[in-house]
């Protein structure tokens, strides 16, 4: 079988949860259901990472426990159509959490960068990087996370420290609205943790062993999703909760909206292309994992035929809930307020079938 | 197959070419000006950057103004375009600027959404209030020393950094003030009047106050301090130094020079720095104001006054002026001492949609801690 | 016969080449000659010796073989064969014909052995018994000469190389201030001296291989054995064995036929000059190719570092070394994304230029008639015209070239308004950080892709910029070089005294190179 997994380390692993975390959980928020009743971003996703990391430990304890190398391979040995079935939820998971953020970057390209473009112009940029990152495999995409994560911190360091000057502490207020909230928004941010969890457990048998695989997850949860959580705060203090409701991509604005007269160096178009670059990255990382699953548990020869289509596929629905407004975001918002039951109930209850397993001692 | 994968994913490439205009091929918009028209609804003008091929040393860039009248700002946009050889670019625009006429009826929301969806204009765009017509205000501030407007503008900044009669407001903060009440608008307002006028709080005012921005030209143009707004609609002025005493209260007054008129002294000329934050507290519908200030002046009779008694003076003086603004904003319905911003944060869940009610019912006390430094020395 | 237009009585006569319909040649003359098979095994007496060393040498057609028939010691009839040019007559003369001639051996020696000849007549150090037919010829067409005698089972060769060769000289493409000034030559003996006076270990290895070509030069396999990685040896050997080619002439051809990914512009071993080098990477682990009339050696596997590595780093401080690499680095970076970047900006992202920036940009372009993209990439292939011919050119004309290059082209386009000068500025900044990278082959291969990041960039701005440079870096990522990462030990991470951007501390006695060698030397 070509599954173009090949071997990587722990620090590249890092890498990749990291930017993947990153940028996941920055360009995957559901704006208009997130800042309904106030800014409770920053303590959902904070709830949904460790919610995360416990699913993640849960998925290496099952994994042990099967004396499987990946998930993949896991779900190939249940009985054929379930196998099928779940391999197809579980993947269709994985190129969702590809799709939401190219629909923003799509969006946030044309309202704020190339007014001009019509939205099929950018996506047919954004295919060939896509299709080829995903073709080319883990081994070549964890290296290149490598590179890639100096860059983005940067990017991302620079764009959150060129707006200090007008952060203001009252847009944060009010801090805490209610319960019920925060536990729905919570809910609603696995969706876009919980396929990185699934992602990592996939790419196991790459990483030369489940402790790698732990700890890379962990750092690479933790350090992401201290920076996506460091970006949440610098939205929260730039704009308020009733401005952040009507906003896509507010990182995108936030970074426009830099004041360039002022800056030593004019390099705010060039962060937010760091950015969007990092974006495509995290979402070939989601194509591949998704591809993955596909030809681990269905036995199928080669991943690269399927990451192709399942590129294509991610680019087209993206492209096709950008143009179609009200109705794209309709779907968008169902997708955000139902996906994270799709993403996370069955990946639990698979993991809880592994306590069935008898321990070999 | 992979040749053909490789082939068919180049192919694709032309067909995304993303549209562009050669830089040689544009006029670039350094300002855009927006007022209502003699025949239309609206006149739009435009300090735009051509280029002009010289003879020996080759091109120049050199400054226009541009306008035109149409029922819509889009129409007015296209009737310039059809008139002109080039395509107009809006992506160095730097300045908006709005006549005061359409400023008090509320224009600006809708004005805005237009220029920065529309248009391309960069979201950092500065926006200003204008009084008096428009071309002769650019007239004012075209220079050769400056093509590109770059230094005009970076002058304002310094401007407002260094003596605190203008505000330097992002646009950020003007789309904020929109959307909720928290706070209401100050914008900087620049005219040509030659004629003094009367701001808000009472008072003649001369128009001649920012002396870094002022373009030597036939029709001379300054700013003026402050165009307070209601909510999006502007509803009086301030002078310099009523603006720096707003940027007192708001925490935006870095350091300035006020003068001031003492009975046995004469003109002092007092450079003020803000020292700290200011500190606002509420009780009921009551709240407090506390400014901490430092003094420099080089009043020569200094050292035989006694530093006290000045002291006490300068504070006094600047408490009834801080007095004097809060109440001439309150009587207009703006909250431009950003006093709402602190109420959030005292009772951030209550407070939806009541708080310019208990904006007109607030009274406010104002305290000045003042340090008294002679020049060259501490006290 | 001419040809001639108007002379209509006579046919064409003009000679061709084609085949005729038949699909051969007319002419019997040209049809290809019986292949020769050369035997393995050893001619039974002088004369068939003689008629076999002739019949495989095309004489008497080819002038170049000398076959001289001698008495050894006055006992036994011997034939010495060697090619003309290629061995030394003094030293046959010498060391071989006169001691053969003049020794009178006291008694009948049966039976008349090898051994007794190389210790009783030839004084000649270098000496070699030799079964193979076939080795024999490839012995003499090497430079040696072959000795056969009366009822002999083997025959001797002697070295007696004396071909015409260049001397050792400085390396004319990596100039160094600091550092050692010998270059290799396209002698492999002499190549291979000057590597064992660096390595003067016993465990030095250099194994002569046959090249694969058919042309039969020898290649030179250098290796310390216990250091290199016998896997990386083992995968070496077998991608060589795999030529199978008609003549190969450079150690470049040798190169693309064993590399991983021949259709890449960025090559996947270093090809340097310098001995020193080479013997700094083999002392690292890594293997050396050098080929016989092939000055330049060929070092693998390699990473992005080392061919951005200059001889000099490790001659001068490490401060010093380490602000080179930076420039050198920032240099390749600017080569590679400025033209791009202003491309970007002046296209699409015009509101990102500085006022002052945009005016000069303005003002230069106005009376230019072509776009600026085209204006660009047009500077810069003519910039790389100017370098092709500055190299086709030859001797004190070449120093012309760079004059006319820069000086006249430059300002007279400006003059007659054909470019701006900013885009000048720009590509002549642009070729400047390219002339940094010290790989010449790496050189080329940027210098192109900035042209393609300009097309990029000219339809896509910096969305064209950012995918074309997300796609190379992941190509590059996926690149491996015998095995190798080429963005190693940065991408993946790999234990390296030899740091991807610091020059590595010359003491550091730490973890193997990232060529994962075996031990240490």
């Amino acid at each position: 079988m070509n599954d173009r997994l090949g071997r990587f380390g722990k620090r590249e692993l890092t890498a990749v949860t990291t930017l993947c975390t990153l940028l996941l959980g920055c360009f995957s928020t559901d704006e208009a259901s997130q800042f309904q009743n106030g800014n409770m971003l920053h303590y959902a996703t904070a709830i949904a990472l460790l919610l995360s990391l416990g699913l993640l430990e849960l998925g290496l304890y099952a994994l042990k426990r099967a004396h499987a190398d990946g998930l993949g391979e896991w779900i190939a040995r249940l009985p054929k159509w379930i196998a099928a079935a779940l391999s197809l939820l579980l993947s269709g998971v994985l190129v969702l959490s590809a799709v939401l953020p190219e629909v923003r970057f799509l969006r946030a390209m044309t309202d704020f960068i190339y007014i001009d473009a019509a939205p099929v112009s950018i996506a047919v940029y954004l295919l060939p990087c896509l299709a080829v990152l995903t073709m080319l495999g883990m081994e070549t995409l964890s290296r290149t996370g490598r590179v890639l994560l100096p860059i983005t911190l940067l990017a991302a360091i620079i764009g959150l420290a060129s707006d200090v000057p007008l952060y203001r502490l009252y847009r944060l207020y009010p801090l805490f609205t209610d319960v019920e909230s925060l536990l729905r928004q919570s809910a609603g941010a696995l969706l876009r943790f919980v396929p990185i969890v699934l992602l990592l457990l996939t790419v196991a048998r790459g990483a030369q062993g489940l402790d790698f695989v732990r700890s890379a997850g962990r750092t690479g949860l933790l350090l992401g999703g201290a920076i996506t959580l460091l970006a949440e705060l610098a939205l929260g203090l730039s704009y308020h909760y009733t401005e952040l409701q009507s906003l896509t991509a507010p990182l995108y604005r936030l970074m426009v909206e830099i004041d360039t007269d002022n800056a030593a160096i004019r390099l705010d178009r060039v962060v937010l292309f760091a950015w969007t670059m990092a974006g495509q990255f995290a979402a070939a990382c989601s194509v591949y994992g998704a591809s993955l699953l596909l030809v681990q548990a269905n036995g199928i020869g080669d991943v690269r035929p399927i990451a192709l289509l399942l590129s294509a596929v991610t680019v087209t629905m993206a492209l096709v809930l950008r143009e179609a407004d009200a109705m794209g975001s309709a779907i968008l918002s169902l997708l955000h307020r139902y996906g994270w039951i799709v993403a996370t109930v069955p990946t639990l209850l698979l993991f809880l079938t592994a306590r069935r397993i008898p321990c070999e001692n | 197959m992979r040749k053909l994968i490789a082939l068919l994913l180049c192919c694709l490439l032309p067909f995304g070419c993303l549209s562009t205009v050669d830089v040689g091929d544009c006029i670039y918009v350094l300002s855009f000006g927006i007022e209502r028209g003699e025949t239309y609804a609206y006149r739009i003008v435009l300090l735009a950057a051509l280029p002009e091929a010289g003879s020996e040393e080759g091109a120049t860039l050199k400054t226009e103004v541009l306008s035109a009248e149409a029922r819509t700002l889009f129409e007015a946009i296209e009737t310039l375009n059809a008139g002109l050889p080039l395509t107009l670019r809006f992506s160095r625009t730097g300045l908006i600027l709005l006549s005061e006429p359409l400023a008090r009826e509320g224009a600006l929301k809708e004005i805005l959404d237009f220029s920065l969806g529309a248009l391309d204009i960069s979201w950092n765009v500065r926006i200003m209030v204008a009084s008096g017509a428009l071309s002769e205000l650019y007239e004012g501030v075209q220079s050769d020393a400056d093509p590109a407007f770059s230094k005009t503008m970076k002058n304002i900044e310094r401007l407002a950094e260094q003596s605190g009669t203008i505000v330097d407001t992002h646009c950020r903060t003007v789309r904020e003030s929109f959307g909720t009440d928290t706070f209401d608008l100050v914008l900087p307002y620049l005219c040509s009047a030659q004629e003094p006028e009367q701001d808000a709080v009472g008072g003649e005012v001369y128009p001649k106050i920012g002396g870094a921005l002022v373009q030597k030209s036939l029709l001379e143009t300054s700013l003026i301090g402050s165009a307070v707004f209601c909510g999006d609609m502007m509803c009086g002025t301030l002078s310099g130094r009523h603006t720096q005493l707003v940027g007192m209260v708001t925490g935006e007054f870095c350091t300035g020079r006020m003068p001031f008129y003492h009975p046995d002294h004469g003109m002092l000329s007092v450079q003020l720095t803000a020292r700290r934050s200011p500190r606002i507290r509420f009780d009921q519908m009551r709240a407090s104001v506390t400014v901490t200030l430092d003094a420099e002046t080089e009043f020569p009779l200094l050292k035989t006054e006694g530093d006290e008694a000045l002291t006490d003076w300068l504070r006094t003086r600047l408490e009834a002026e801080l007095s004097e603004t809060f109440a001439a904003l309150q009587s207009l319905g703006s909250d431009a001492m950003q006093l709402g911003t602190r109420d959030v944060l005292r009772r951030p869940l209550e407070r939806e949609g009541d708080w310019k009610p208990q904006y007109e019912q607030l009274s406010v006390s104002f305290s000045v801690n003042l340090r008294l430094l002679h020049a060259g020395g501490t006290a | 016969m001419r040809h001639s237009l108007f002379r209509f009585d006579q046919p064409d006569s003009r000679f061709e080449l084609l085949e005729n319909e038949r699909g051969t040649p007319d002419d019997p003359a040209s049809a290809p000659p019986e292949a020769v098979h050369i035997p393995n095994t050893m001619p039974k007496n002088l004369d068939e010796a003689e008629r076999q060393l002739k019949t495989v040498f095309r004489a008497p057609q080819n002038s170049d073989l000398v076959l001289r028939k001698f008495s050894i010691g006055g006992q036994v009839g011997g034939l010495m064969a060697f090619l003309d040019g290629m061995a030394e007559g003094r030293r046959i003369d010498d060391f071989l014909l006169t001691p053969a001639l003049d020794r009178q051996l006291p008694h009948p020696i049966r039976p008349f052995s090898a051994e007794i000849l190389q210790r009783e007549v030839f004084p000649l150090c270098e000496s070699k018994t030799e079964r193979d037919f076939s080795e024999i010829v490839s012995a003499i067409t090497d430079g040696q000469t072959a000795v056969f005698w009366e009822g002999a089972e083997a025959c001797l060769l002697f070295d007696t190389r004396g071909y015409c060769m260049r001397s050792v000289g400085e390396p004319f493409n990596e100039p160094v201030v600091l550092g050692p000034h010998e270059a290799f030559t396209e002698n492999l003996r002499t190549n291979l001296t000057l590597l064992r006076r660096i390595l003067r270990v016993p465990h030095f290895v250099s194994e002569l291989l046959p090249s694969g070509g058919r042309n039969g030069t020898r290649l030179a396999l250098c290796y310390v054995e216990g250091v290199v990685n016998r896997s990386l040896l083992t995968e070496v050997k077998a991608r060589l064995k795999r030529i199978d080619t008609d003549a190969l002439l450079s150690i470049g051809a040798v190169e693309q036929r064993i590399e991983d990914c021949p259709w890449l512009p960025l090559p996947q071993t270093l090809k340097t000059e310098r001995p020193d080098r080479v013997a700094s990477a083999i002392a690292d682990g890594r293997v050396a190719l050098l080929l016989e009339g092939s000055p330049i050696a060929c070092v693998l596997p390699v990473t992005l570092g080392m061919l951005f590595a200059s001889a000099e780093d490790a001659a001068v401080r490490r401060p010093v070394g380490t602000l080179l690499r930076i420039v050198r680095g920032a240099g390749a970076l600017l080569s590679i994304w400025m033209p791009a970047y202003f491309l970007a900006l002046s296209e699409h992202h015009a509101g990102q230029l500085s006022g002052e920036v945009l005016s000069v940009v303005l003002s230069s372009h106005i009376m230019v008639f072509l776009p600026l993209p085209v204006e660009m990439i047009f500077l810069l292939l003519v910039f790389q015209l100017v370098r092709e011919a500055g190299v086709r050119v030859p001797g004190v004309v070449g120093h012309a070239i760079g004059i006319i290059g820069g000086l006249l082209l430059g300002q007279a386009a400006v003059a007659a308004h054909l470019v701006s000068t900013v885009v000048l500025i720009i590509v002549a900044l642009s070729g400047l950080g390219n002339f940094t990278i010290p790989d010449y082959s790496t050189q080329i291969c940027v210098a192109y892709y900035r042209v393609a990041l300009c097309i990029a960039a000219t339809f896509g701005g910096f969305l064209g910029i950012g995918t074309l440079s997300l796609v190379t870096i992941a190509v590059l990522c996926s690149v491996k070089s015998f095995g190798v990462p080429m963005l190693a030990p940065f991408a993946p991470a790999a234990r390296s005294v030899r740091p991807f951007l610091v020059r590595g501390r010359l003491k550091s006695r730490g973890p193997q190179d990232s060529s994962n060698a075996e031990g240490r030397l």
